[in-house]
Parts: C-alpha cells; structure tokens; sequence
C-alpha cells in the first residue's frame, strides 16, 4: 500500500506539471494577443 | 400444462432455474431499478441519466430466457470477445450494436465530451489560468489518495486507478478509464460513479456548512475584475491545448479531442454545428449512456462481489476530492487578501457545470449580492482538463 501511495504521489507530481505547461500556453496566448496600440500621446505626435 | 405455462412465461419460470442467492440479487437489481426511477421522478437523480438507466435495469431482469442452455436475455451480452460471436450477436441482441460500436471501444464518452465542450465557457480559465488551475488540482485529491487506498483492499493497479478516477467527477473521464484499464468492473465503476456525480449537488452542501463559515460563504467577487476574453483567443487556446496535451498523453488523445473540438466549435461561432452537437449528439449520447448502462446491470454480469467495496471507495474518492477543493478554495481566499470566495473551490471537482452552479446557490443562500458563478466556471473547467490529464497518466502509465 505503502509502494501505491509513492506511486499516487508521483503521478500527482506529474500532473501538476502538466497542468502548470497548461498554465504556460494561456499565458503566452495571453501575451501574443495583448493589446498593441500605441499610446494615444505618441500616435498624437506622429500624426503630427 | 405446467411445462408449457413455463415456455410461455419464461421470465417466471427462470427463477426456478436460480439459486436462492441468484434470485435476491436479480430481484435486488429490479427493485434498484425502481429505485432510480422514481428518484429520477423526484429531481433527487439526473432523470437524463437515470431515468432510461433504471428502466433498462427492471427490464433486463424481469426479461431473463435460455439462449443455448444459459440464462441470458434479448438485450446485450457484454461478456463476448471471439469476432464471429461477437458479429452474430449484432442478429440476436437488439442493444448489441451501440455497445460495440460505442462502449467497448470508448465512442460514447467522446461523444458526450464533446456536447460538453460546446456548453463550456472558458473565459474565467482564460482570465485567471493559475488559480483556475490550482483550484482544480488541489480537487483532485480524490482521484489521487483513492488510489493506494483501493491498493490497500486488494484491487490491482489497474482496477484501483479506474475506481480513483470517480474522484475526478467527471463522466465520460471514468467511462474511459475504466473501459482502458479494467473492463472487467466498467459496468459497477460507471454506474456508482454516475450515482455519485448525480449527488454532489446533494452531497457537498453539508462538506461547505461544515468547514466554510458563512461570512466567508458570502463574500462578493468584483465582476469587473474578469477582462474581456475575445472569442479567437479561447479558439487558439482550444488548439493549442488539445496539440499540446495529445502531444503528451497520446493514449487519451480522442478525449482531448472531443472536448477541444466542441470548445472550438463554440468559439468558432459555428450555430449549426453547435447545436447538432449539444442537441442532438449530447442529447443522444446520454440517454443511450443512461439505457445501456442499465441494460448491462444484470444480474448475471454483475456477480462480483467487489461492488459493495467500489461503492465505499468512490463515495470516499469524491469526498476526498471535495475536501481538497475547499481546502484550495480556503488557500485562494487567504492568498488574494479576501477577494476570492472560497466557495468557487468546490466548482473544482470538475462535474460540469453542477458544482458551479451549486457553488452559485450556497453564496446566494449567505449573502443575497455574491455572484460567483462565472468565477467558479474557472476552476469547474479547469477541473475537466486536471482529471482528464491524471486519467491520460493512469492509463499511458498501466495500460
């Protein structure tokens, strides 16, 4: 039993992992689509 | 006169065939069948499930015939394995081809993950990812101490991850796994473990009494604070999901696969296909779920005497998962400074969406203000995915 519980113990190991790389893709899917207007100071003077 | 009333009435003259031990249990499965239903009848169970699941089981032991000398009935016969046989019995069991074509090779689970996948809404998982998902793992405890547990009482590794897997409250996640990992309890496993999804919502109120003080019940979560999540980012979140983890875990890849594909199909703004798959396939998929399940509940399939033992450990399984998600939700509570209610904890033993919504009622019933649920659908999907990994583990790692 004692063997099973290590065993259960790694696999949750694992999957924190795995869930943590989850976390990683929406975070950069987060970043690529962030907003990328310039501010409205800078777009003001090039227009300018 | 006699011998001819028995040929007649059949399913009677049966029970002169059984031992006295037979007959209890046949007549034990009629009466549980019953059960269901009116239970359905009362809202208590899920009727979509239970309904079709506890008519099938009175029919499928009242309706018991000789077929070749052997107790059987005109139903299904799970127990067939040699090709021929199992294409013969396509002519002979009317139920036989959606359990080929649908339950022995896991169809059926896919189908309602993806019906599941277009009613899922991802924004809050989008919006705060690492609580979502750190909820969510913390209620999986179930799945995971259940485990060395059922190790403990004598299940094999195999039976005993398809058994712990309950903990994950997640359908067609234990149909899967149990059907990959231990065919021989797939029909006790499924059925306790829809029994046991169908009341959480009954179940987990008195662990949220218990450990979550009212104050805490009722605490109000800013709305505004969720940002605006467009439809292509969780479109490309579902993609990149799906190729990441099938990438990893290629085993439970059709899972992933229907789950991604019903989100992507919802995110893609595709009506027609939305409702094919949320009407007509998730319709579909559960009340076959509900009657061939039942229909397999005879008294001549299930003799094993473990069912009693997989009985307690998936109550204990989803209580444990419980447990843990409280706990994370307490974590969450503490760690934001008292801005997130430790309720939405509970949304993480996944069982899409019943946990949310019944998070939802217990903040309402503390504090008439606190709308929760968009939060808690964070975790609640999140959960799908932490259970659907573990499941992925348990089967890559055993199979």
């Amino acid at each position: 039993m004692f063997d099973a519980f290590e065993y259960a113990m790694g696999i949750y190991a694992v999957s924190l992992g795995v869930t943590l790389m989850v976390w990683l893709v929406i975070v950069a899917i987060r970043w690529f689509s962030r907003e990328r207007n310039p501010p409205p100071t800078a777009a003001g003077k090039s227009r300018a | 006169m006699l011998t001819q009333a028995a040929h007649i009435f059949e399913g009677l003259s049966t029970f002169g065939q059984m031992d006295f031990q037979t007959i209890v249990i046949r007549i034990g499965l009629m009466l549980t069948g019953f059960l269901l239903i009116y239970l359905s009848a009362k809202d208590i169970l899920d009727p979509m499930v239970f309904m079709p699941m506890g008519m099938a089981m009175v029919l499928v032991n009242g309706a018991t015939l000789t077929i070749e000398g052997k107790l059987a009935n005109l139903f299904v016969d799970p127990m067939l394995v040699e090709p021929d046989k199992v294409v013969e019995s396509m002519r002979i069991f009317f139920l036989q081809p959606i359990y080929n074509l649908m339950f022995s090779n896991g169809l059926i689970a896919c189908l309602v993950f993806m019906g599941m996948g277009v009613i899922t809404p991802l924004d809050y998982l989008i919006a705060a990812p690492l609580t979502s998902l750190l909820i969510a793992i913390g209620a999986e405890l179930g799945s995971i101490l259940t485990f060395p547990l059922a190790v403990g009482f004598g299940f094999t590794y195999k039976e005993a991850a398809s058994i712990a897997i309950v903990g994950g409250a997640d359908g067609p996640l234990v149909l899967f796994t149990s059907l990959e990992l231990a065919k021989n309890l797939f029909v006790p496993i499924s059925v306790v473990a829809y029994v046991y999804l169908s009341i959480t919502s009954a179940l987990y109120p008195y662990l949220i009494k218990l450990l979550i003080p009212k104050k805490l019940q009722g605490v109000v979560m800013d709305l505004h604070a969720i940002p605006k999540i467009s439809s292509r980012q969780k479109l490309i979140f579902s993609v990149l999901a799906a190729a990441v983890l099938s990438i990893l875990f290629p085993v439970a890849s059709p899972l992933f696969a229907s789950f991604f594909i019903g989100v992507m199909v919802r995110e893609a703004d595709l009506p027609r296909y939305q409702r094919f798959l949320d009407e007509v396939l998730l319709t579909g998929s559960t009340f076959f779920l509900g009657f061939v399940l039942g229909a397999l509940f005879s008294f001549y399939v299930v003799t094993d005497s473990r069912v009693l033992l997989i009985m307690v450990l998936g109550l204990i399984s989803i209580i444990l998962s419980g447990l843990g998600g409280i706990a994370s939700g307490l974590i969450a509570y503490k760690v934001s400074g008292g801005k997130i209610n430790p309720l939405i904890g509970i949304a993480g033993v996944s069982c899409l969406p019943t946990t949310a919504k019944m998070a939802q009622k217990c903040a309402m019933a503390a504090n008439k203000k606190a709308i929760i649920l968009p939060f808690a659908m964070g975790p609640n999907v999140a959960g799908v995915i932490t259970t659907a990994i573990i499941a992925g583990i348990y089967v890559g790692l055993l199979r």
